[in-house]
């Protein structure tokens, strides 16, 4: 009787599985586009008068559409955000004839959202693909591709304005513009040492004569200085841990390689000078670094428990455990780690600015390619690039409710209003398409982003500049590699292990698991990408 | 059982298998929540199978894209990377198997003789456990493991004159810690089975088995231990077939996803997270997912066919 059942049971629920089955089958529309023409010669003034016609098109037709913008910050949709989109979508249907609307998630479900939303066809036009990753994304089919019947050069020229040209190719692969990059820190200052001031202070280092100009906020030096500072601080705080890296970005913020591909096996150890894809963990560089660490280690200046640590950096600081950590540097970073630590530090840098061929497409600006009027989703973001109004909007919240103007220009809380308790503080304005226009917040030089953009400009480019490479052909090896590498990172990186015995011991396992298979499709990747651009 | 009772009235069949029905019916009511919850999460995402032959668009869909062959499980035998995920999910599996069934039985035989408020109470602090998160679970050993402030470390082995251990490095412990951890988490909730059968078995075997003189012991036996065999087996039978997945949490979060264990703590679930975390392929997780219920399927069918043999009774199906 009872297998009978079960019998019976597991039958019915197979028949009515097939039937599901075959109902699910049907719902991709084929949305088959012509393929995209070249109408960049087609010039400014048509542009304009493409991006009018559909704007006037729109608002005869009486009929809006509605484009749903989504991005992600740390603690999930905000009180005020369906405030701020109706705002934003006053100014949008006024000047587009669009209405507007905002998904705001936390970062923890982000991506596992949007990948929902994006194969569900729920709607969604604009996103950033920060945590998603924007090969991922392209390899998914998740990206519309902008140069398609022009769509940037004809609805997009306030966005074509707001860049140079080279920044706008960091987004491209073969002939597709994927995304658009957001306003923010484009290079990174290498190596930077954070170190609170009472500390310095209390060691007696005298880093106010270290600065080169009065305006510097920034002491540039070198690692015997360092070296020589955290070991008086280990004299001084014996119980408190003398420095610490962030395990996930030692790698990417100490040294000056550029990580071709957007992950470490095959890099450009050399990438001001040199296109030739070597390997990160034979080169010198890291050699250097993980020798340093172990000698750090050594002497006592790492905890035991660096390797499983998870608490942030300036946490530590916070709670008085840390005396030096590492951090990437940029215009306004004095100011930054202060907040974050609560406490006044001194910033030095050991490397460069550097600016990776990544610098570009880390987070851009991107439009989902089943949206249903990529027109009106490329005239918003053309908007949110160009419009303070819109800007201030995505960035601060609105005027008088959650910002106020002090006497100097800058901007502040409104009465009442702080960081716990605002409705719309988002702390995400990194991921905003232009914060460049969103004015300068309390505490930060009114000249913030002129400064940011000359520091963009100033700094060292690396000659990949714009390469992506697609490794969808490689996910084999890649995930054999990026387990090997898991295996050795933090202890090596940290200085648990002796460099000379363990990183050739990683590497024969990498070379193993296809490291140079891997590494040589990445440089005739590289090679042919340069032809095509001619770097040479 | 219904249908010795109802044997003679067998010509009146419609009739009998209305009334059947009749009888019937609320089972089935009380079972549908179960059935519906089963279909729409276990049935209904089944034609998602074929993700993972897919090369897959969003544009184009899951049916719409275009297929991809077998290259999509590529990655899982292509290292020697595939022989240790193996080995860990399977010897590990096993040994929980063993361990924990054997632990679970004590436990059920033990809580069993308590009677009144002490066998709640009892129950409950030993369930408590398995309703902790993997996370909170990883924090409460690393408060036990801590290079620096682990309990351990000072309060053990610093007052025993021993050097401290670096916990987290040192791979030799870590099959103990984890068998432990897991016990410890899943016990209460393994003994519960056990437990409700032992109290369902007719006292009056014990009485009688008293009254002949049989020590507690000779009780446990004779008679508890061969009455929970078919129960046994089939939670077994049921381990089996998830022996190719492993427990997520346990594996990443309790070794604090530490590099220096990954040789004795990765297991196919780990290897998988960590390889696509930045990929974010979905047709490639599919492929995993597909190669370990593959895998069960096979296991517990072969399993199921082997218990057939030797107790054709105790069998699944």
């Amino acid at each position: 009787m009872k297998k009978k059942l079960m019998a019976l049971l597991l039958c019915g629920l197979m028949g009515v599985t097939t039937l599901a089955g075959c109902g699910g089958g049907s719902s991709s529309g084929s949305t088959d586009t012509a393929p995209a023409t070249e109408t960049a010669e087609g010039g400014e003034a048509e542009a304009g008068d493409a991006a009018a016609q559909a704007i006037a098109d729109r608002k005869a037709s009486g009929d809006m559409p509605t484009v749903v913008m989504a991005f992600m910050n740390f603690v999930g949709p905000p009180a005020g955000m369906d405030r701020i989109a109706a705002d934003i979508s006053a100014i949008t249907e006024e000047e587009l004839g669009v209405k507007f609307q905002l998904q705001i998630m936390d970062s923890a479900s982000y991506s596992q959202n949007m990948k929902l939303m994006l194969s569900s066809g729920e709607q969604v036009d604009l996103f950033n693909v920060v945590s998603i990753g924007f090969m991922p994304c392209v390899n998914n089919g998740y990206l519309y591709d902008m140069n398609e019947d022009g769509l940037l050069q004809k609805y997009g020229q306030g966005i074509l304005g707001a860049f140079r040209e080279d920044e706008l190719s960091g987004t491209v692969v073969g002939d597709a513009l994927y995304g658009i990059p957001v306003k923010k820190d484009d290079a990174a200052g290498q190596f930077g040492i954070s170190i609170p001031v009472e500390y310095l202070d209390a060691i007696g280092f005298d880093y106010a004569s270290m600065y080169a100009s009065e305006d510097d906020e920034i002491i540039y030096t070198d690692i015997e200085t360092i070296d020589g500072i955290l070991a008086k601080l280990h004299e001084q705080y014996p119980d408190k841990t003398t420095f610490f890296m962030d395990k996930s970005s030692i790698v990417s913020q100490c040294l000056v390689i550029d990580s071709v591909g957007g992950d470490n096996f095959g890099v450009l150890n050399d990438p001001m000078n040199s296109l030739e894809v070597t390997d990160l963990f034979s080169g010198e560089q890291y050699m250097n670094l993980c020798r340093q660490m172990y000698k750090w280690n050594q002497a006592g200046y790492i905890s035991k428990d660096a390797v499983t640590e998870t608490n942030a950096t300036t946490t530590q600081i916070k709670a008085g455990s840390l005396c030096a950590y590492k951090t990437a540097t940029k215009p306004g970073i004095r100011q930054q780690e202060s907040n974050l630590c609560g406490t006044p530090v001194i910033i030095f840098q050991i490397g460069p600015d550097f600016k990776k061929s990544t610098a570009y497409n880390t987070m851009p600006w991107a439009i989902n390619s089943q949206t249903k009027d990529p027109v009106a989703a490329m005239q918003v973001l053309n908007l949110c690039y160009t419009d303070e109004r819109v800007a201030k909007l995505l960035c601060w919240g609105e005027e008088g409710k959650e910002y106020v103007y002090t006497e100097d220009g800058h901007l502040t809380f409104a009465d009442g209003v702080d960081a716990s308790n605002s409705e719309y503080f988002q702390n995400v304005n990194w991921q905003m398409p232009n914060q460049f226009i969103a004015g300068a917040w309390e505490g930060d030089p009114l000249n913030i982003w002129e400064n940011m953009q000359e520091f963009n400009d100033n700094a060292e480019a690396t000659k990949a500049m714009g390469f992506t490479w697609d490794n969808s052909e490689y996910s084999a090896e890649y995930t054999a590699l990026v387990n090997v590498y898991n295996e050795y990172q933090a202890q090596l990186e940290l200085g648990f292990v002796d460099p000379d015995v363990a990183v050739p011991e990683m590497l024969e396992k990498l070379k193993a698991a296809g490291l140079d298979t891997y590494m040589a499709a990445k440089q005739e990747a590289l090679n042919a990408w340069a032809a095509e651009n001619g770097v040479a | 059982m219904a249908e010795n009772a109802n044997a003679p009235a067998q010509k009146n069949s419609s009739a009998k298998r209305a009334k059947l029905l009749k009888r019937s019916l609320p089972i089935y009511i009380m079972a549908l929540p179960g059935l519906i919850y089963l279909f729409i999460n276990n049935y209904m995402p089944m034609p998602g199978i074929v993700l993972a032959f897919k090369n897959y668009k969003a544009k184009d869909g899951i049916y719409g894209s275009a297929w991809a062959g077998m290259k999509n499980f590529k990655y899982l035998f292509a290292t020697q990377d595939a022989f240790i995920i193996t080995r860990n999910t399977i010897g590990y599996n096993l040994v929980f198997i063993i361990v924990n069934t054997c632990f679970a039985i004590f436990i059920a035989i033990l809580l069993s003789e308590l009677v009144g408020k002490q066998k709640n109470i009892y129950q409950s602090v030993i369930l408590l456990p398995y309703l902790l998160s993997a996370v909170i679970v990883s924090y409460l050993v690393f408060a036990f493991l801590s290079a620096e402030n682990g309990f351990v470390n000072n309060s053990i082995l610093k007052p025993l004159g021993k050097d401290p251990i670096s916990w987290y490095q040192t791979k030799q412990y870590w099959p103990f810690i984890l068998v432990f951890v897991n016990l410890w988490k899943g016990i209460g909730y393994n003994c519960i089975i056990y437990l409700s059968t032992i109290i369902g078995f007719d006292r009056g075997l014990y009485e009688a088995a008293a009254i002949d003189g049989a020590s507690k012991l000779q009780q446990i036996t004779k008679i508890t231990l061969p009455l929970l065999r078919p129960t046994v087996i089939m939670l077994t039978l049921m381990a089996v077939g998830r022996i190719f997945y492993s427990d997520f949490g346990l594996f990443y979060q309790v070794p604090q996803n530490s590099g220096a264990l990954f040789s004795v703590t990765n297991t196919i679930d780990t290897y998988v997270y960590r390889g696509l975390l930045e990929l974010g392929d979905i047709t490639m997780s599919s492929a995993a997912g597909v190669y370990q219920s593959l895998v069960g399927f096979i296991l517990i069918m072969a399993a199921n066919l082997t218990v057939r043999r030797l107790d054709p009774d105790s069998a699944l199906f």
